[in-house]
Order: C-alpha cells, then sequence, then structure tokens
C-alpha cells in the first residue's frame, strides 16, 4: 500500500530501496544458503547405495583432516570412502558450478539483451560450445582433447554462436521474442549440424559414444582434476557480477537509459556475451549441455524478489546450484537399471516452462 | 556549464536528418527546440545526449568536445527526459530513481544513505512522496514520466534534456514540470510541442523544419503568424494575454487541407 507522508526520515546507515521484496530477499538468501549446503549433503548420501549422513560426516573428516573418528575401518566398508570422495562430492560439486554458472548466463543474457528469455541454451550458445568440444575431442590431437583444450574449443564454438545470433537479430535496442527465438533457432540448428557431421565424419565409435554422451548431458565424468577450471571460472564470474547490479539494472532499462545514464549498451553488451559464453563454454566442455536452467532460475527468482539485480544475481546463482544438485540427483536414483542423462530432467522441466511463459504473453521481468 | 552545438548535421543510415544546426545553451538558460512532426528534433537532441554521433560538426560541453569526454563523464552532466520509457520489468520507484546516481558511482559502489536522501528529494519534487515503494509498472504514463524526470533530477545534472517531458502530463503536471525544471537553474534544453508553453517558459526558441533551423530567437521576435505559416502550415493569431503576461496562440478553424493546400 502507498503511504500518504513523506518517507524520508531514515536513519543513517540503513539503506532501503523502497522495495518490498527486500525482507522476502533476505530470508530468501538464508534460506536458499542453508538449502543448498544441506542439498549437497543430501546428494552425497543419496545414491544406487544409499550412505548414512552420519557416515559421510566420517568419511569427508577422514579424507579431508586424515582424522578417524568413530572407528572408520570397522564400521563403514572401504569402498564408501571411493564412492563418496571420488564420485558422490566431485560430481555433486560439478552440478552446483555448472546450476549457478548457467542460471547466472542466463540471467546476464536476459538484462544484456534486455529479453527474459534470452538464455545459453535458447540463444545456441551451448551448442556452440558443444561444436567446439566435439571437434576437439573428434578431430583434435590428444592435446587438443585435454580438459583446457576442450574448453578452449568449447569456447571458441560458444563465442560463435554468440556472435552469429548478435548479427542475426540486430545491434542496438532491445532484443525482441521473436528475433531471440529464431536467432537462436537457426544457431541451434547450424551448430547441431556441424557437430553431427563431425561425429559421422569421424567413425571413431569410441569418440561417437563419449560425444552422444555429453551431447545429452551428464555429471557421470566430474572428478577432482576436471572440476578445477569451471570451479575457478564460474567462482570468478560470479564475483564479477555480484560486484556490478548497478551497470545489470541501467541494462535493463535499455540502449536510451542506458546511454543516459553513462552506460555504454553496446560495449557492455558485447562483454557480457563474452563472458557469459566463456562460462557456458567451461560448463558445456566438462559436462554437456543442459537445457532451460538459465531460464526457469532466473524467471521464478525474478518473480519472487523483483527484477533488482542487487537481490537477483546472488539468489540465482544460489538457486541455479540447488535445482541442478536435485536434477542429478534424481538422474542417479530414478531408474533402477542405470543413470538417466540429466539433460533429460532439465529438458523436461524447462521446455513446459518454456511453453507457459511463451503462453502468458507477457515477456516481462517479473510481473506480480 | 555551457552546451553548444556546431553546424552539426545527423545522419540515420545514410540519410541526413539534421542539417547545419548551430545553438547554445547557457548556465540557467531554457531553451526550446519547436518544429513539426518529424523536422528533427528528437534525432537532435538524441545526438546531443550521445545516442548518435554527428556525422558533421561538433558538439561542446562546457567547450570540450563531446567526443573526447568518457560517456560515463557525460552523463554526470547531462540528465534525460526521452521520449521512450519500456516498463516491462520491475522496480520500486525508488529503485528507478536510485539509478540516477548511476554515472556518479563506482561500478561496484552500493548506494548510501545520502545517495538515498537525493533519490527521495527528486521525488518528493516531482510530487510523488509515498509513491516510493510504490511498483514502477503498475504508475499511469504520467506518474511514470514524472519518475523519469526524477531520475534525471537525482542525477544532479549542470544540464538538462528534455523530449517532450509533458506529452503524457495533463495540465496541472505540464506546467508543474517546467516550473521544476526551472526552478534548477541550470541550462535546459527542451523539445516542446505546445507552443503556448514553449512561449510561456523558453528563454529562447529554435524552429527546425526539414531538418534545419528556419528561426532562433526570444519567443516574441520568433513567434510570429508569419513563421507558424511557413513552418507549420496553419494560420493563428499571437497576442500578449495582459492578464498573464505571456504570449497567447490561437489558431484559426480552417482546414488544414486546404490551408496547405493555399500554401504550397
Amino acid at each position: 500500500m502507498t503511504q500518504t507522508t513523506s518517507p524520508l526520515p531514515t536513519p543513517p546507515g540503513t539503506v532501503t530501496d523502497g522495495f518490498a521484496g527486500r525482507k522476502n530477499f533476505i530470508w530468501m538468501l538464508i534460506a536458499l544458503t542453508i538449502g543448498a549446503l544441506l542439498s549437497v549433503w543430501a546428494a552425497v548420501c543419496l545414491g544406487v547405495v544409499p550412505i548414512a549422513p552420519a557416515d559421510v560426516f566420517r568419511i569427508l573428516v577422514d579424507e579431508v583432516f586424515h582424522m578417524d573418528i568413530g572407528d572408520i575401518a570397522s564400521r563403514i566398508p572401504p569402498y564408501y570412502n571411493d564412492i563418496i570422495w571420488e564420485l558422490r562430492l566431485p560430481r555433486t560439486l560439478m552440478a552446483v558450478i555448472a546450476g549457478a554458472g548457467l542460471a547466472l548466463s542466463g540471467a546476464v543474457m536476459q538484462a544484456s539483451v534486455q529479453n527474459p528469455l534470452a538464455e545459453p541454451y535458447i540463444l545456441g550458445v551451448s551448442a556452440g560450445a558443444a561444436t567446439g568440444a566435439t571437434f576437439a575431442i573428434l578431430i583434435g590431437n590428444a592435446q587438443l582433447a585435454s580438459g583446457l583444450g576442450t574448453a578452449f574449443w568449447a569456447f571458441a564454438g560458444a563465442l560463435a554462436a554468440a556472435a552469429l545470433v548478435m548479427t542475426l537479430s540486430g545491434t542496438g535496442g532491445q532484443m525482441s521474442t521473436v528475433k531471440i527465438v529464431l536467432a537462436g533457432t537457426v544457431a541451434n540448428a547450424l551448430f547441431l549440424g556441424l557437430t553431427n557431421l563431425m561425429i559421422y565424419m569421424s567413425g571413431n565409435a569410441d569418440g561417437i559414444r563419449t560425444v552422444t554422451f555429453w551431447t545429452m548431458g551428464s555429471l557421470a565424468a566430474a572428478k577432482w582434476d576436471n572440476l578445477a577450471l569451471p570451479a575457478i571460472g564460474i567462482i570468478l564470474g560470479s564475483f564479477y557480477y555480484l560486484l556490478q547490479p548497478r551497470i545489470l539494472n541501467a541494462l535493463l532499462l535499455g540502449m536510451e537509459a542506458a546511454v543516459t545514464l553513462g552506460v555504454d549498451l553496446n560495449k557492455v553488451r558485447r562483454n557480457n556475451m563474452v563472458i557469459t559464453s566463456l562460462m557456458t563454454a567451461m560448463i558445456v566442455s566438462s559436462c554437456g549441455v543442459f537445457a532451460f536452467v538459465g531460464l526457469i532460475i532466473p524467471h521464478i527468482v525474478r518473480g519472487l524478489i523483483g527484477s533488482n539485480h542487487r537481490r537477483l544475481v546472488p539468489c540465482v546463482i544460489l538457486a541455479g546450484a540447488l535445482f541442478l544438485t536435485w536434477a542429478d540427483v534424481l538422474a542417479r536414483i530414478i531408474l533402477k537399471s542405470g543413470e538417466m542423462p540429466i539433460g533429460v530432467i532439465t529438458s523436461l522441466t524447462g521446455a513446459p516452462f518454456f511453453m507457459y511463459i511463451l503462453l502468458k504473453h507477457t515477456f516481462s521481468f517479473g510481473n506480480r | 556549464m555551457e552546451l553548444a552545438l556546431k553546424n552539426v548535421d545527423v545522419s540515420i543510415n545514410r540519410k541526413t536528418i539534421v542539417q547545419d544546426v548551430t545553438l547554445s545553451v547557457n548556465k540557467g538558460e531554457f531553451a526550446g527546440i519547436i518544429g513539426p512532426n518529424g523536422s528533427g528534433k528528437s534525432t537532435l537532441l538524441r545526438a546531443v545526449y550521445r545516442l548518435f554521433k554527428p556525422s558533421r560538426g561538433a558538439i561542446f560541453l562546457n567547450g570540450e568536445n563531446l567526443n573526447r569526454i568518457k560517456l560515463a563523464d557525460s552523463a554526470r552532466k547531462m540528465g534525460v527526459v526521452g521520449q521512450f520509457n519500456t516498463v516491462d520489468f520491475d522496480f520500486s520507484v525508488l529503485e528507478m530513481v536510485l539509478m540516477g546516481r548511476t554515472p556518479h558511482k563506482r561500478w561496484f559502489g552500493s548506494d548510501t544513505w545520502e545517495d538515498q536522501q537525493i533519490a527521495l528529494s527528486a521525488i518528493e519534487k516531482v510530487g510523488l512522496a509515498g509513491f516510493a515503494r510504490r511498483s514502477f509498472s503498475t504508475l499511469s504514463g504520467g506518474e511514470q514520466q514524472r519518475v523519469i524526470l526524477a531520475r534525471a533530477l537525482a542525477q544532479q545534472p549542470q544540464i538538462l534534456l528534455l523530449d517532450e517531458p509533458t506529452n503524457h502530463l495533463d495540465i496541472k503536471y505540464q506546467l508543474q514540470t517546467l516550473f521544476i525544471v526551472k526552478s534548477l537553474g541550470i541550462g535546459v534544453l527542451a523539445v516542446l510541442h505546445d507552443l503556448n508553453l514553449a512561449a510561456m517558459h523558453c528563454h529562447k526558441l529554435y524552429v527546425l523544419k526539414d531538418g534545419m533551423l528556419a528561426a532562433s530567437g526570444p519567443p516574441e521576435q520568433v513567434l510570429t503568424p508569419q513563421l507558424i505559416r511557413d513552418v507549420y502550415e496553419i494560420d493563428c493569431d499571437i497576442r500578449k494575454n495582459p492578464d498573464t503576461g505571456c504570449l497567447s496562440i490561437s489558431y484559426f478553424h480552417n482546414n488544414p487541407f486546404s490551408a496547405g493546400g493555399d500554401h504550397s
């Protein structure tokens, strides 16, 4: 409700921006942080072989500090250590990183083109990264296919896709929904075609299996040593965007307003496309394409706390991590016979969401 | 703070929209740009607020060529109330107005108590006290326009550029807006539609026709029935209202189509 009196007196030191979502924000931040930590814990416990939370704790203490509490050797089978430390923990951390990175990339792309449908998958940036990674694995030599080499080529592919989309949809002002969807469709078709072309030309059965595995998205290959690169990248990216909500907000106002506030929209947009392409490429090259994470998460979070990036960015990062952690748990336990690619789960949750946003005809940033 | 345009041409897609415009706005001066639709008023203003670069000539801010000033630096000196304001996002009024502080902040700086006071007093100045917590997208067009004015005020500019700042407002707020702007004592360059308002508020007028200056000077000299017939192709009567002391322009009730034919 509106106040009728002047809202001036606020004690020095407390700065509110007069938004009703602020209270929601603090609770949401607390809930998301606790939720993310507990989810990582739960994700490590759950699986084909369920392991008790207390035992997980003992194993982690043993691995990290080499401190044996509660006599691990006699109570817990030794292979539990391997399951927790070599398989589930790196895998869950990869889910956290990929989820955070994709959701953040989505939010940043949306502000940069002033359209809430922009995200790495819909714009075809993920497909471009997949093409680059496929090239590194199938065509490139062993050196190219190393973690860094694959990431490099994935980045090149992602940048090419981003450049294509930006050219197709025209530079300057706001990007219309029609343009985004069409340009993204073109980029997706082109890069998927290139990927398939390489797969069929290579005739390398082993390589083909690897490639199909991660074009559907999977965290199964996550290990401590391939976790490092995306972890560093996404953490740096997160800090970068946590520090500039002001610029992201100005972008949301569009070309004219951004320029009058001293923000060079074209330059900032270009930078953002490069940085989000880089984050997407690191994720795609280590765990494949996850569709729609960058669409679903920012949309839900915006609905709860509004469009201000000061609040949006931290919540989107945490919510993305939470979402992919549970998607991965589901991927691991839903089938008796084995594992479902996590991309199947994100697509099946994301596609109805995409339809819902399109049908609502309000392509807006949070409409409460 | 002084704004000066010297022989400025503005072209969009190689089509020259504005040609050879020279004008200046000094501190405390209210300059108006008038002219019919499509005469290049908004394009000229956009070149001043750096959406377009002049294809010829130069724009000077305090004697310094605008092309050599960083965008963030000129944004600290120039506030803009533009014509188009998209509304498909969800910010509170206070959040919108606080964005006016952007050019004064480092990119990572957060809003201080002082910024908030500046924003709140700007909101109060435009008559929206109590609206700070309202969602911008739920406001009427006129209220939104006043929020944008408040944002420009929070920018604490030394020169203010207005593109038809009154076009969504009812008469009370039209007068109020121009009064607020005038009371700041800074230079103002405004594109105005309403000739009566322009005559009442402007110290000098620049009349654009087909992208070129047709006349310039104080309203009393510029606004003549002859000029208005040349530029707008209508007949009018202009006299000083003895009660308000302002020029009053009344248009003759003739068929604009036949009038246009007569003078072509």
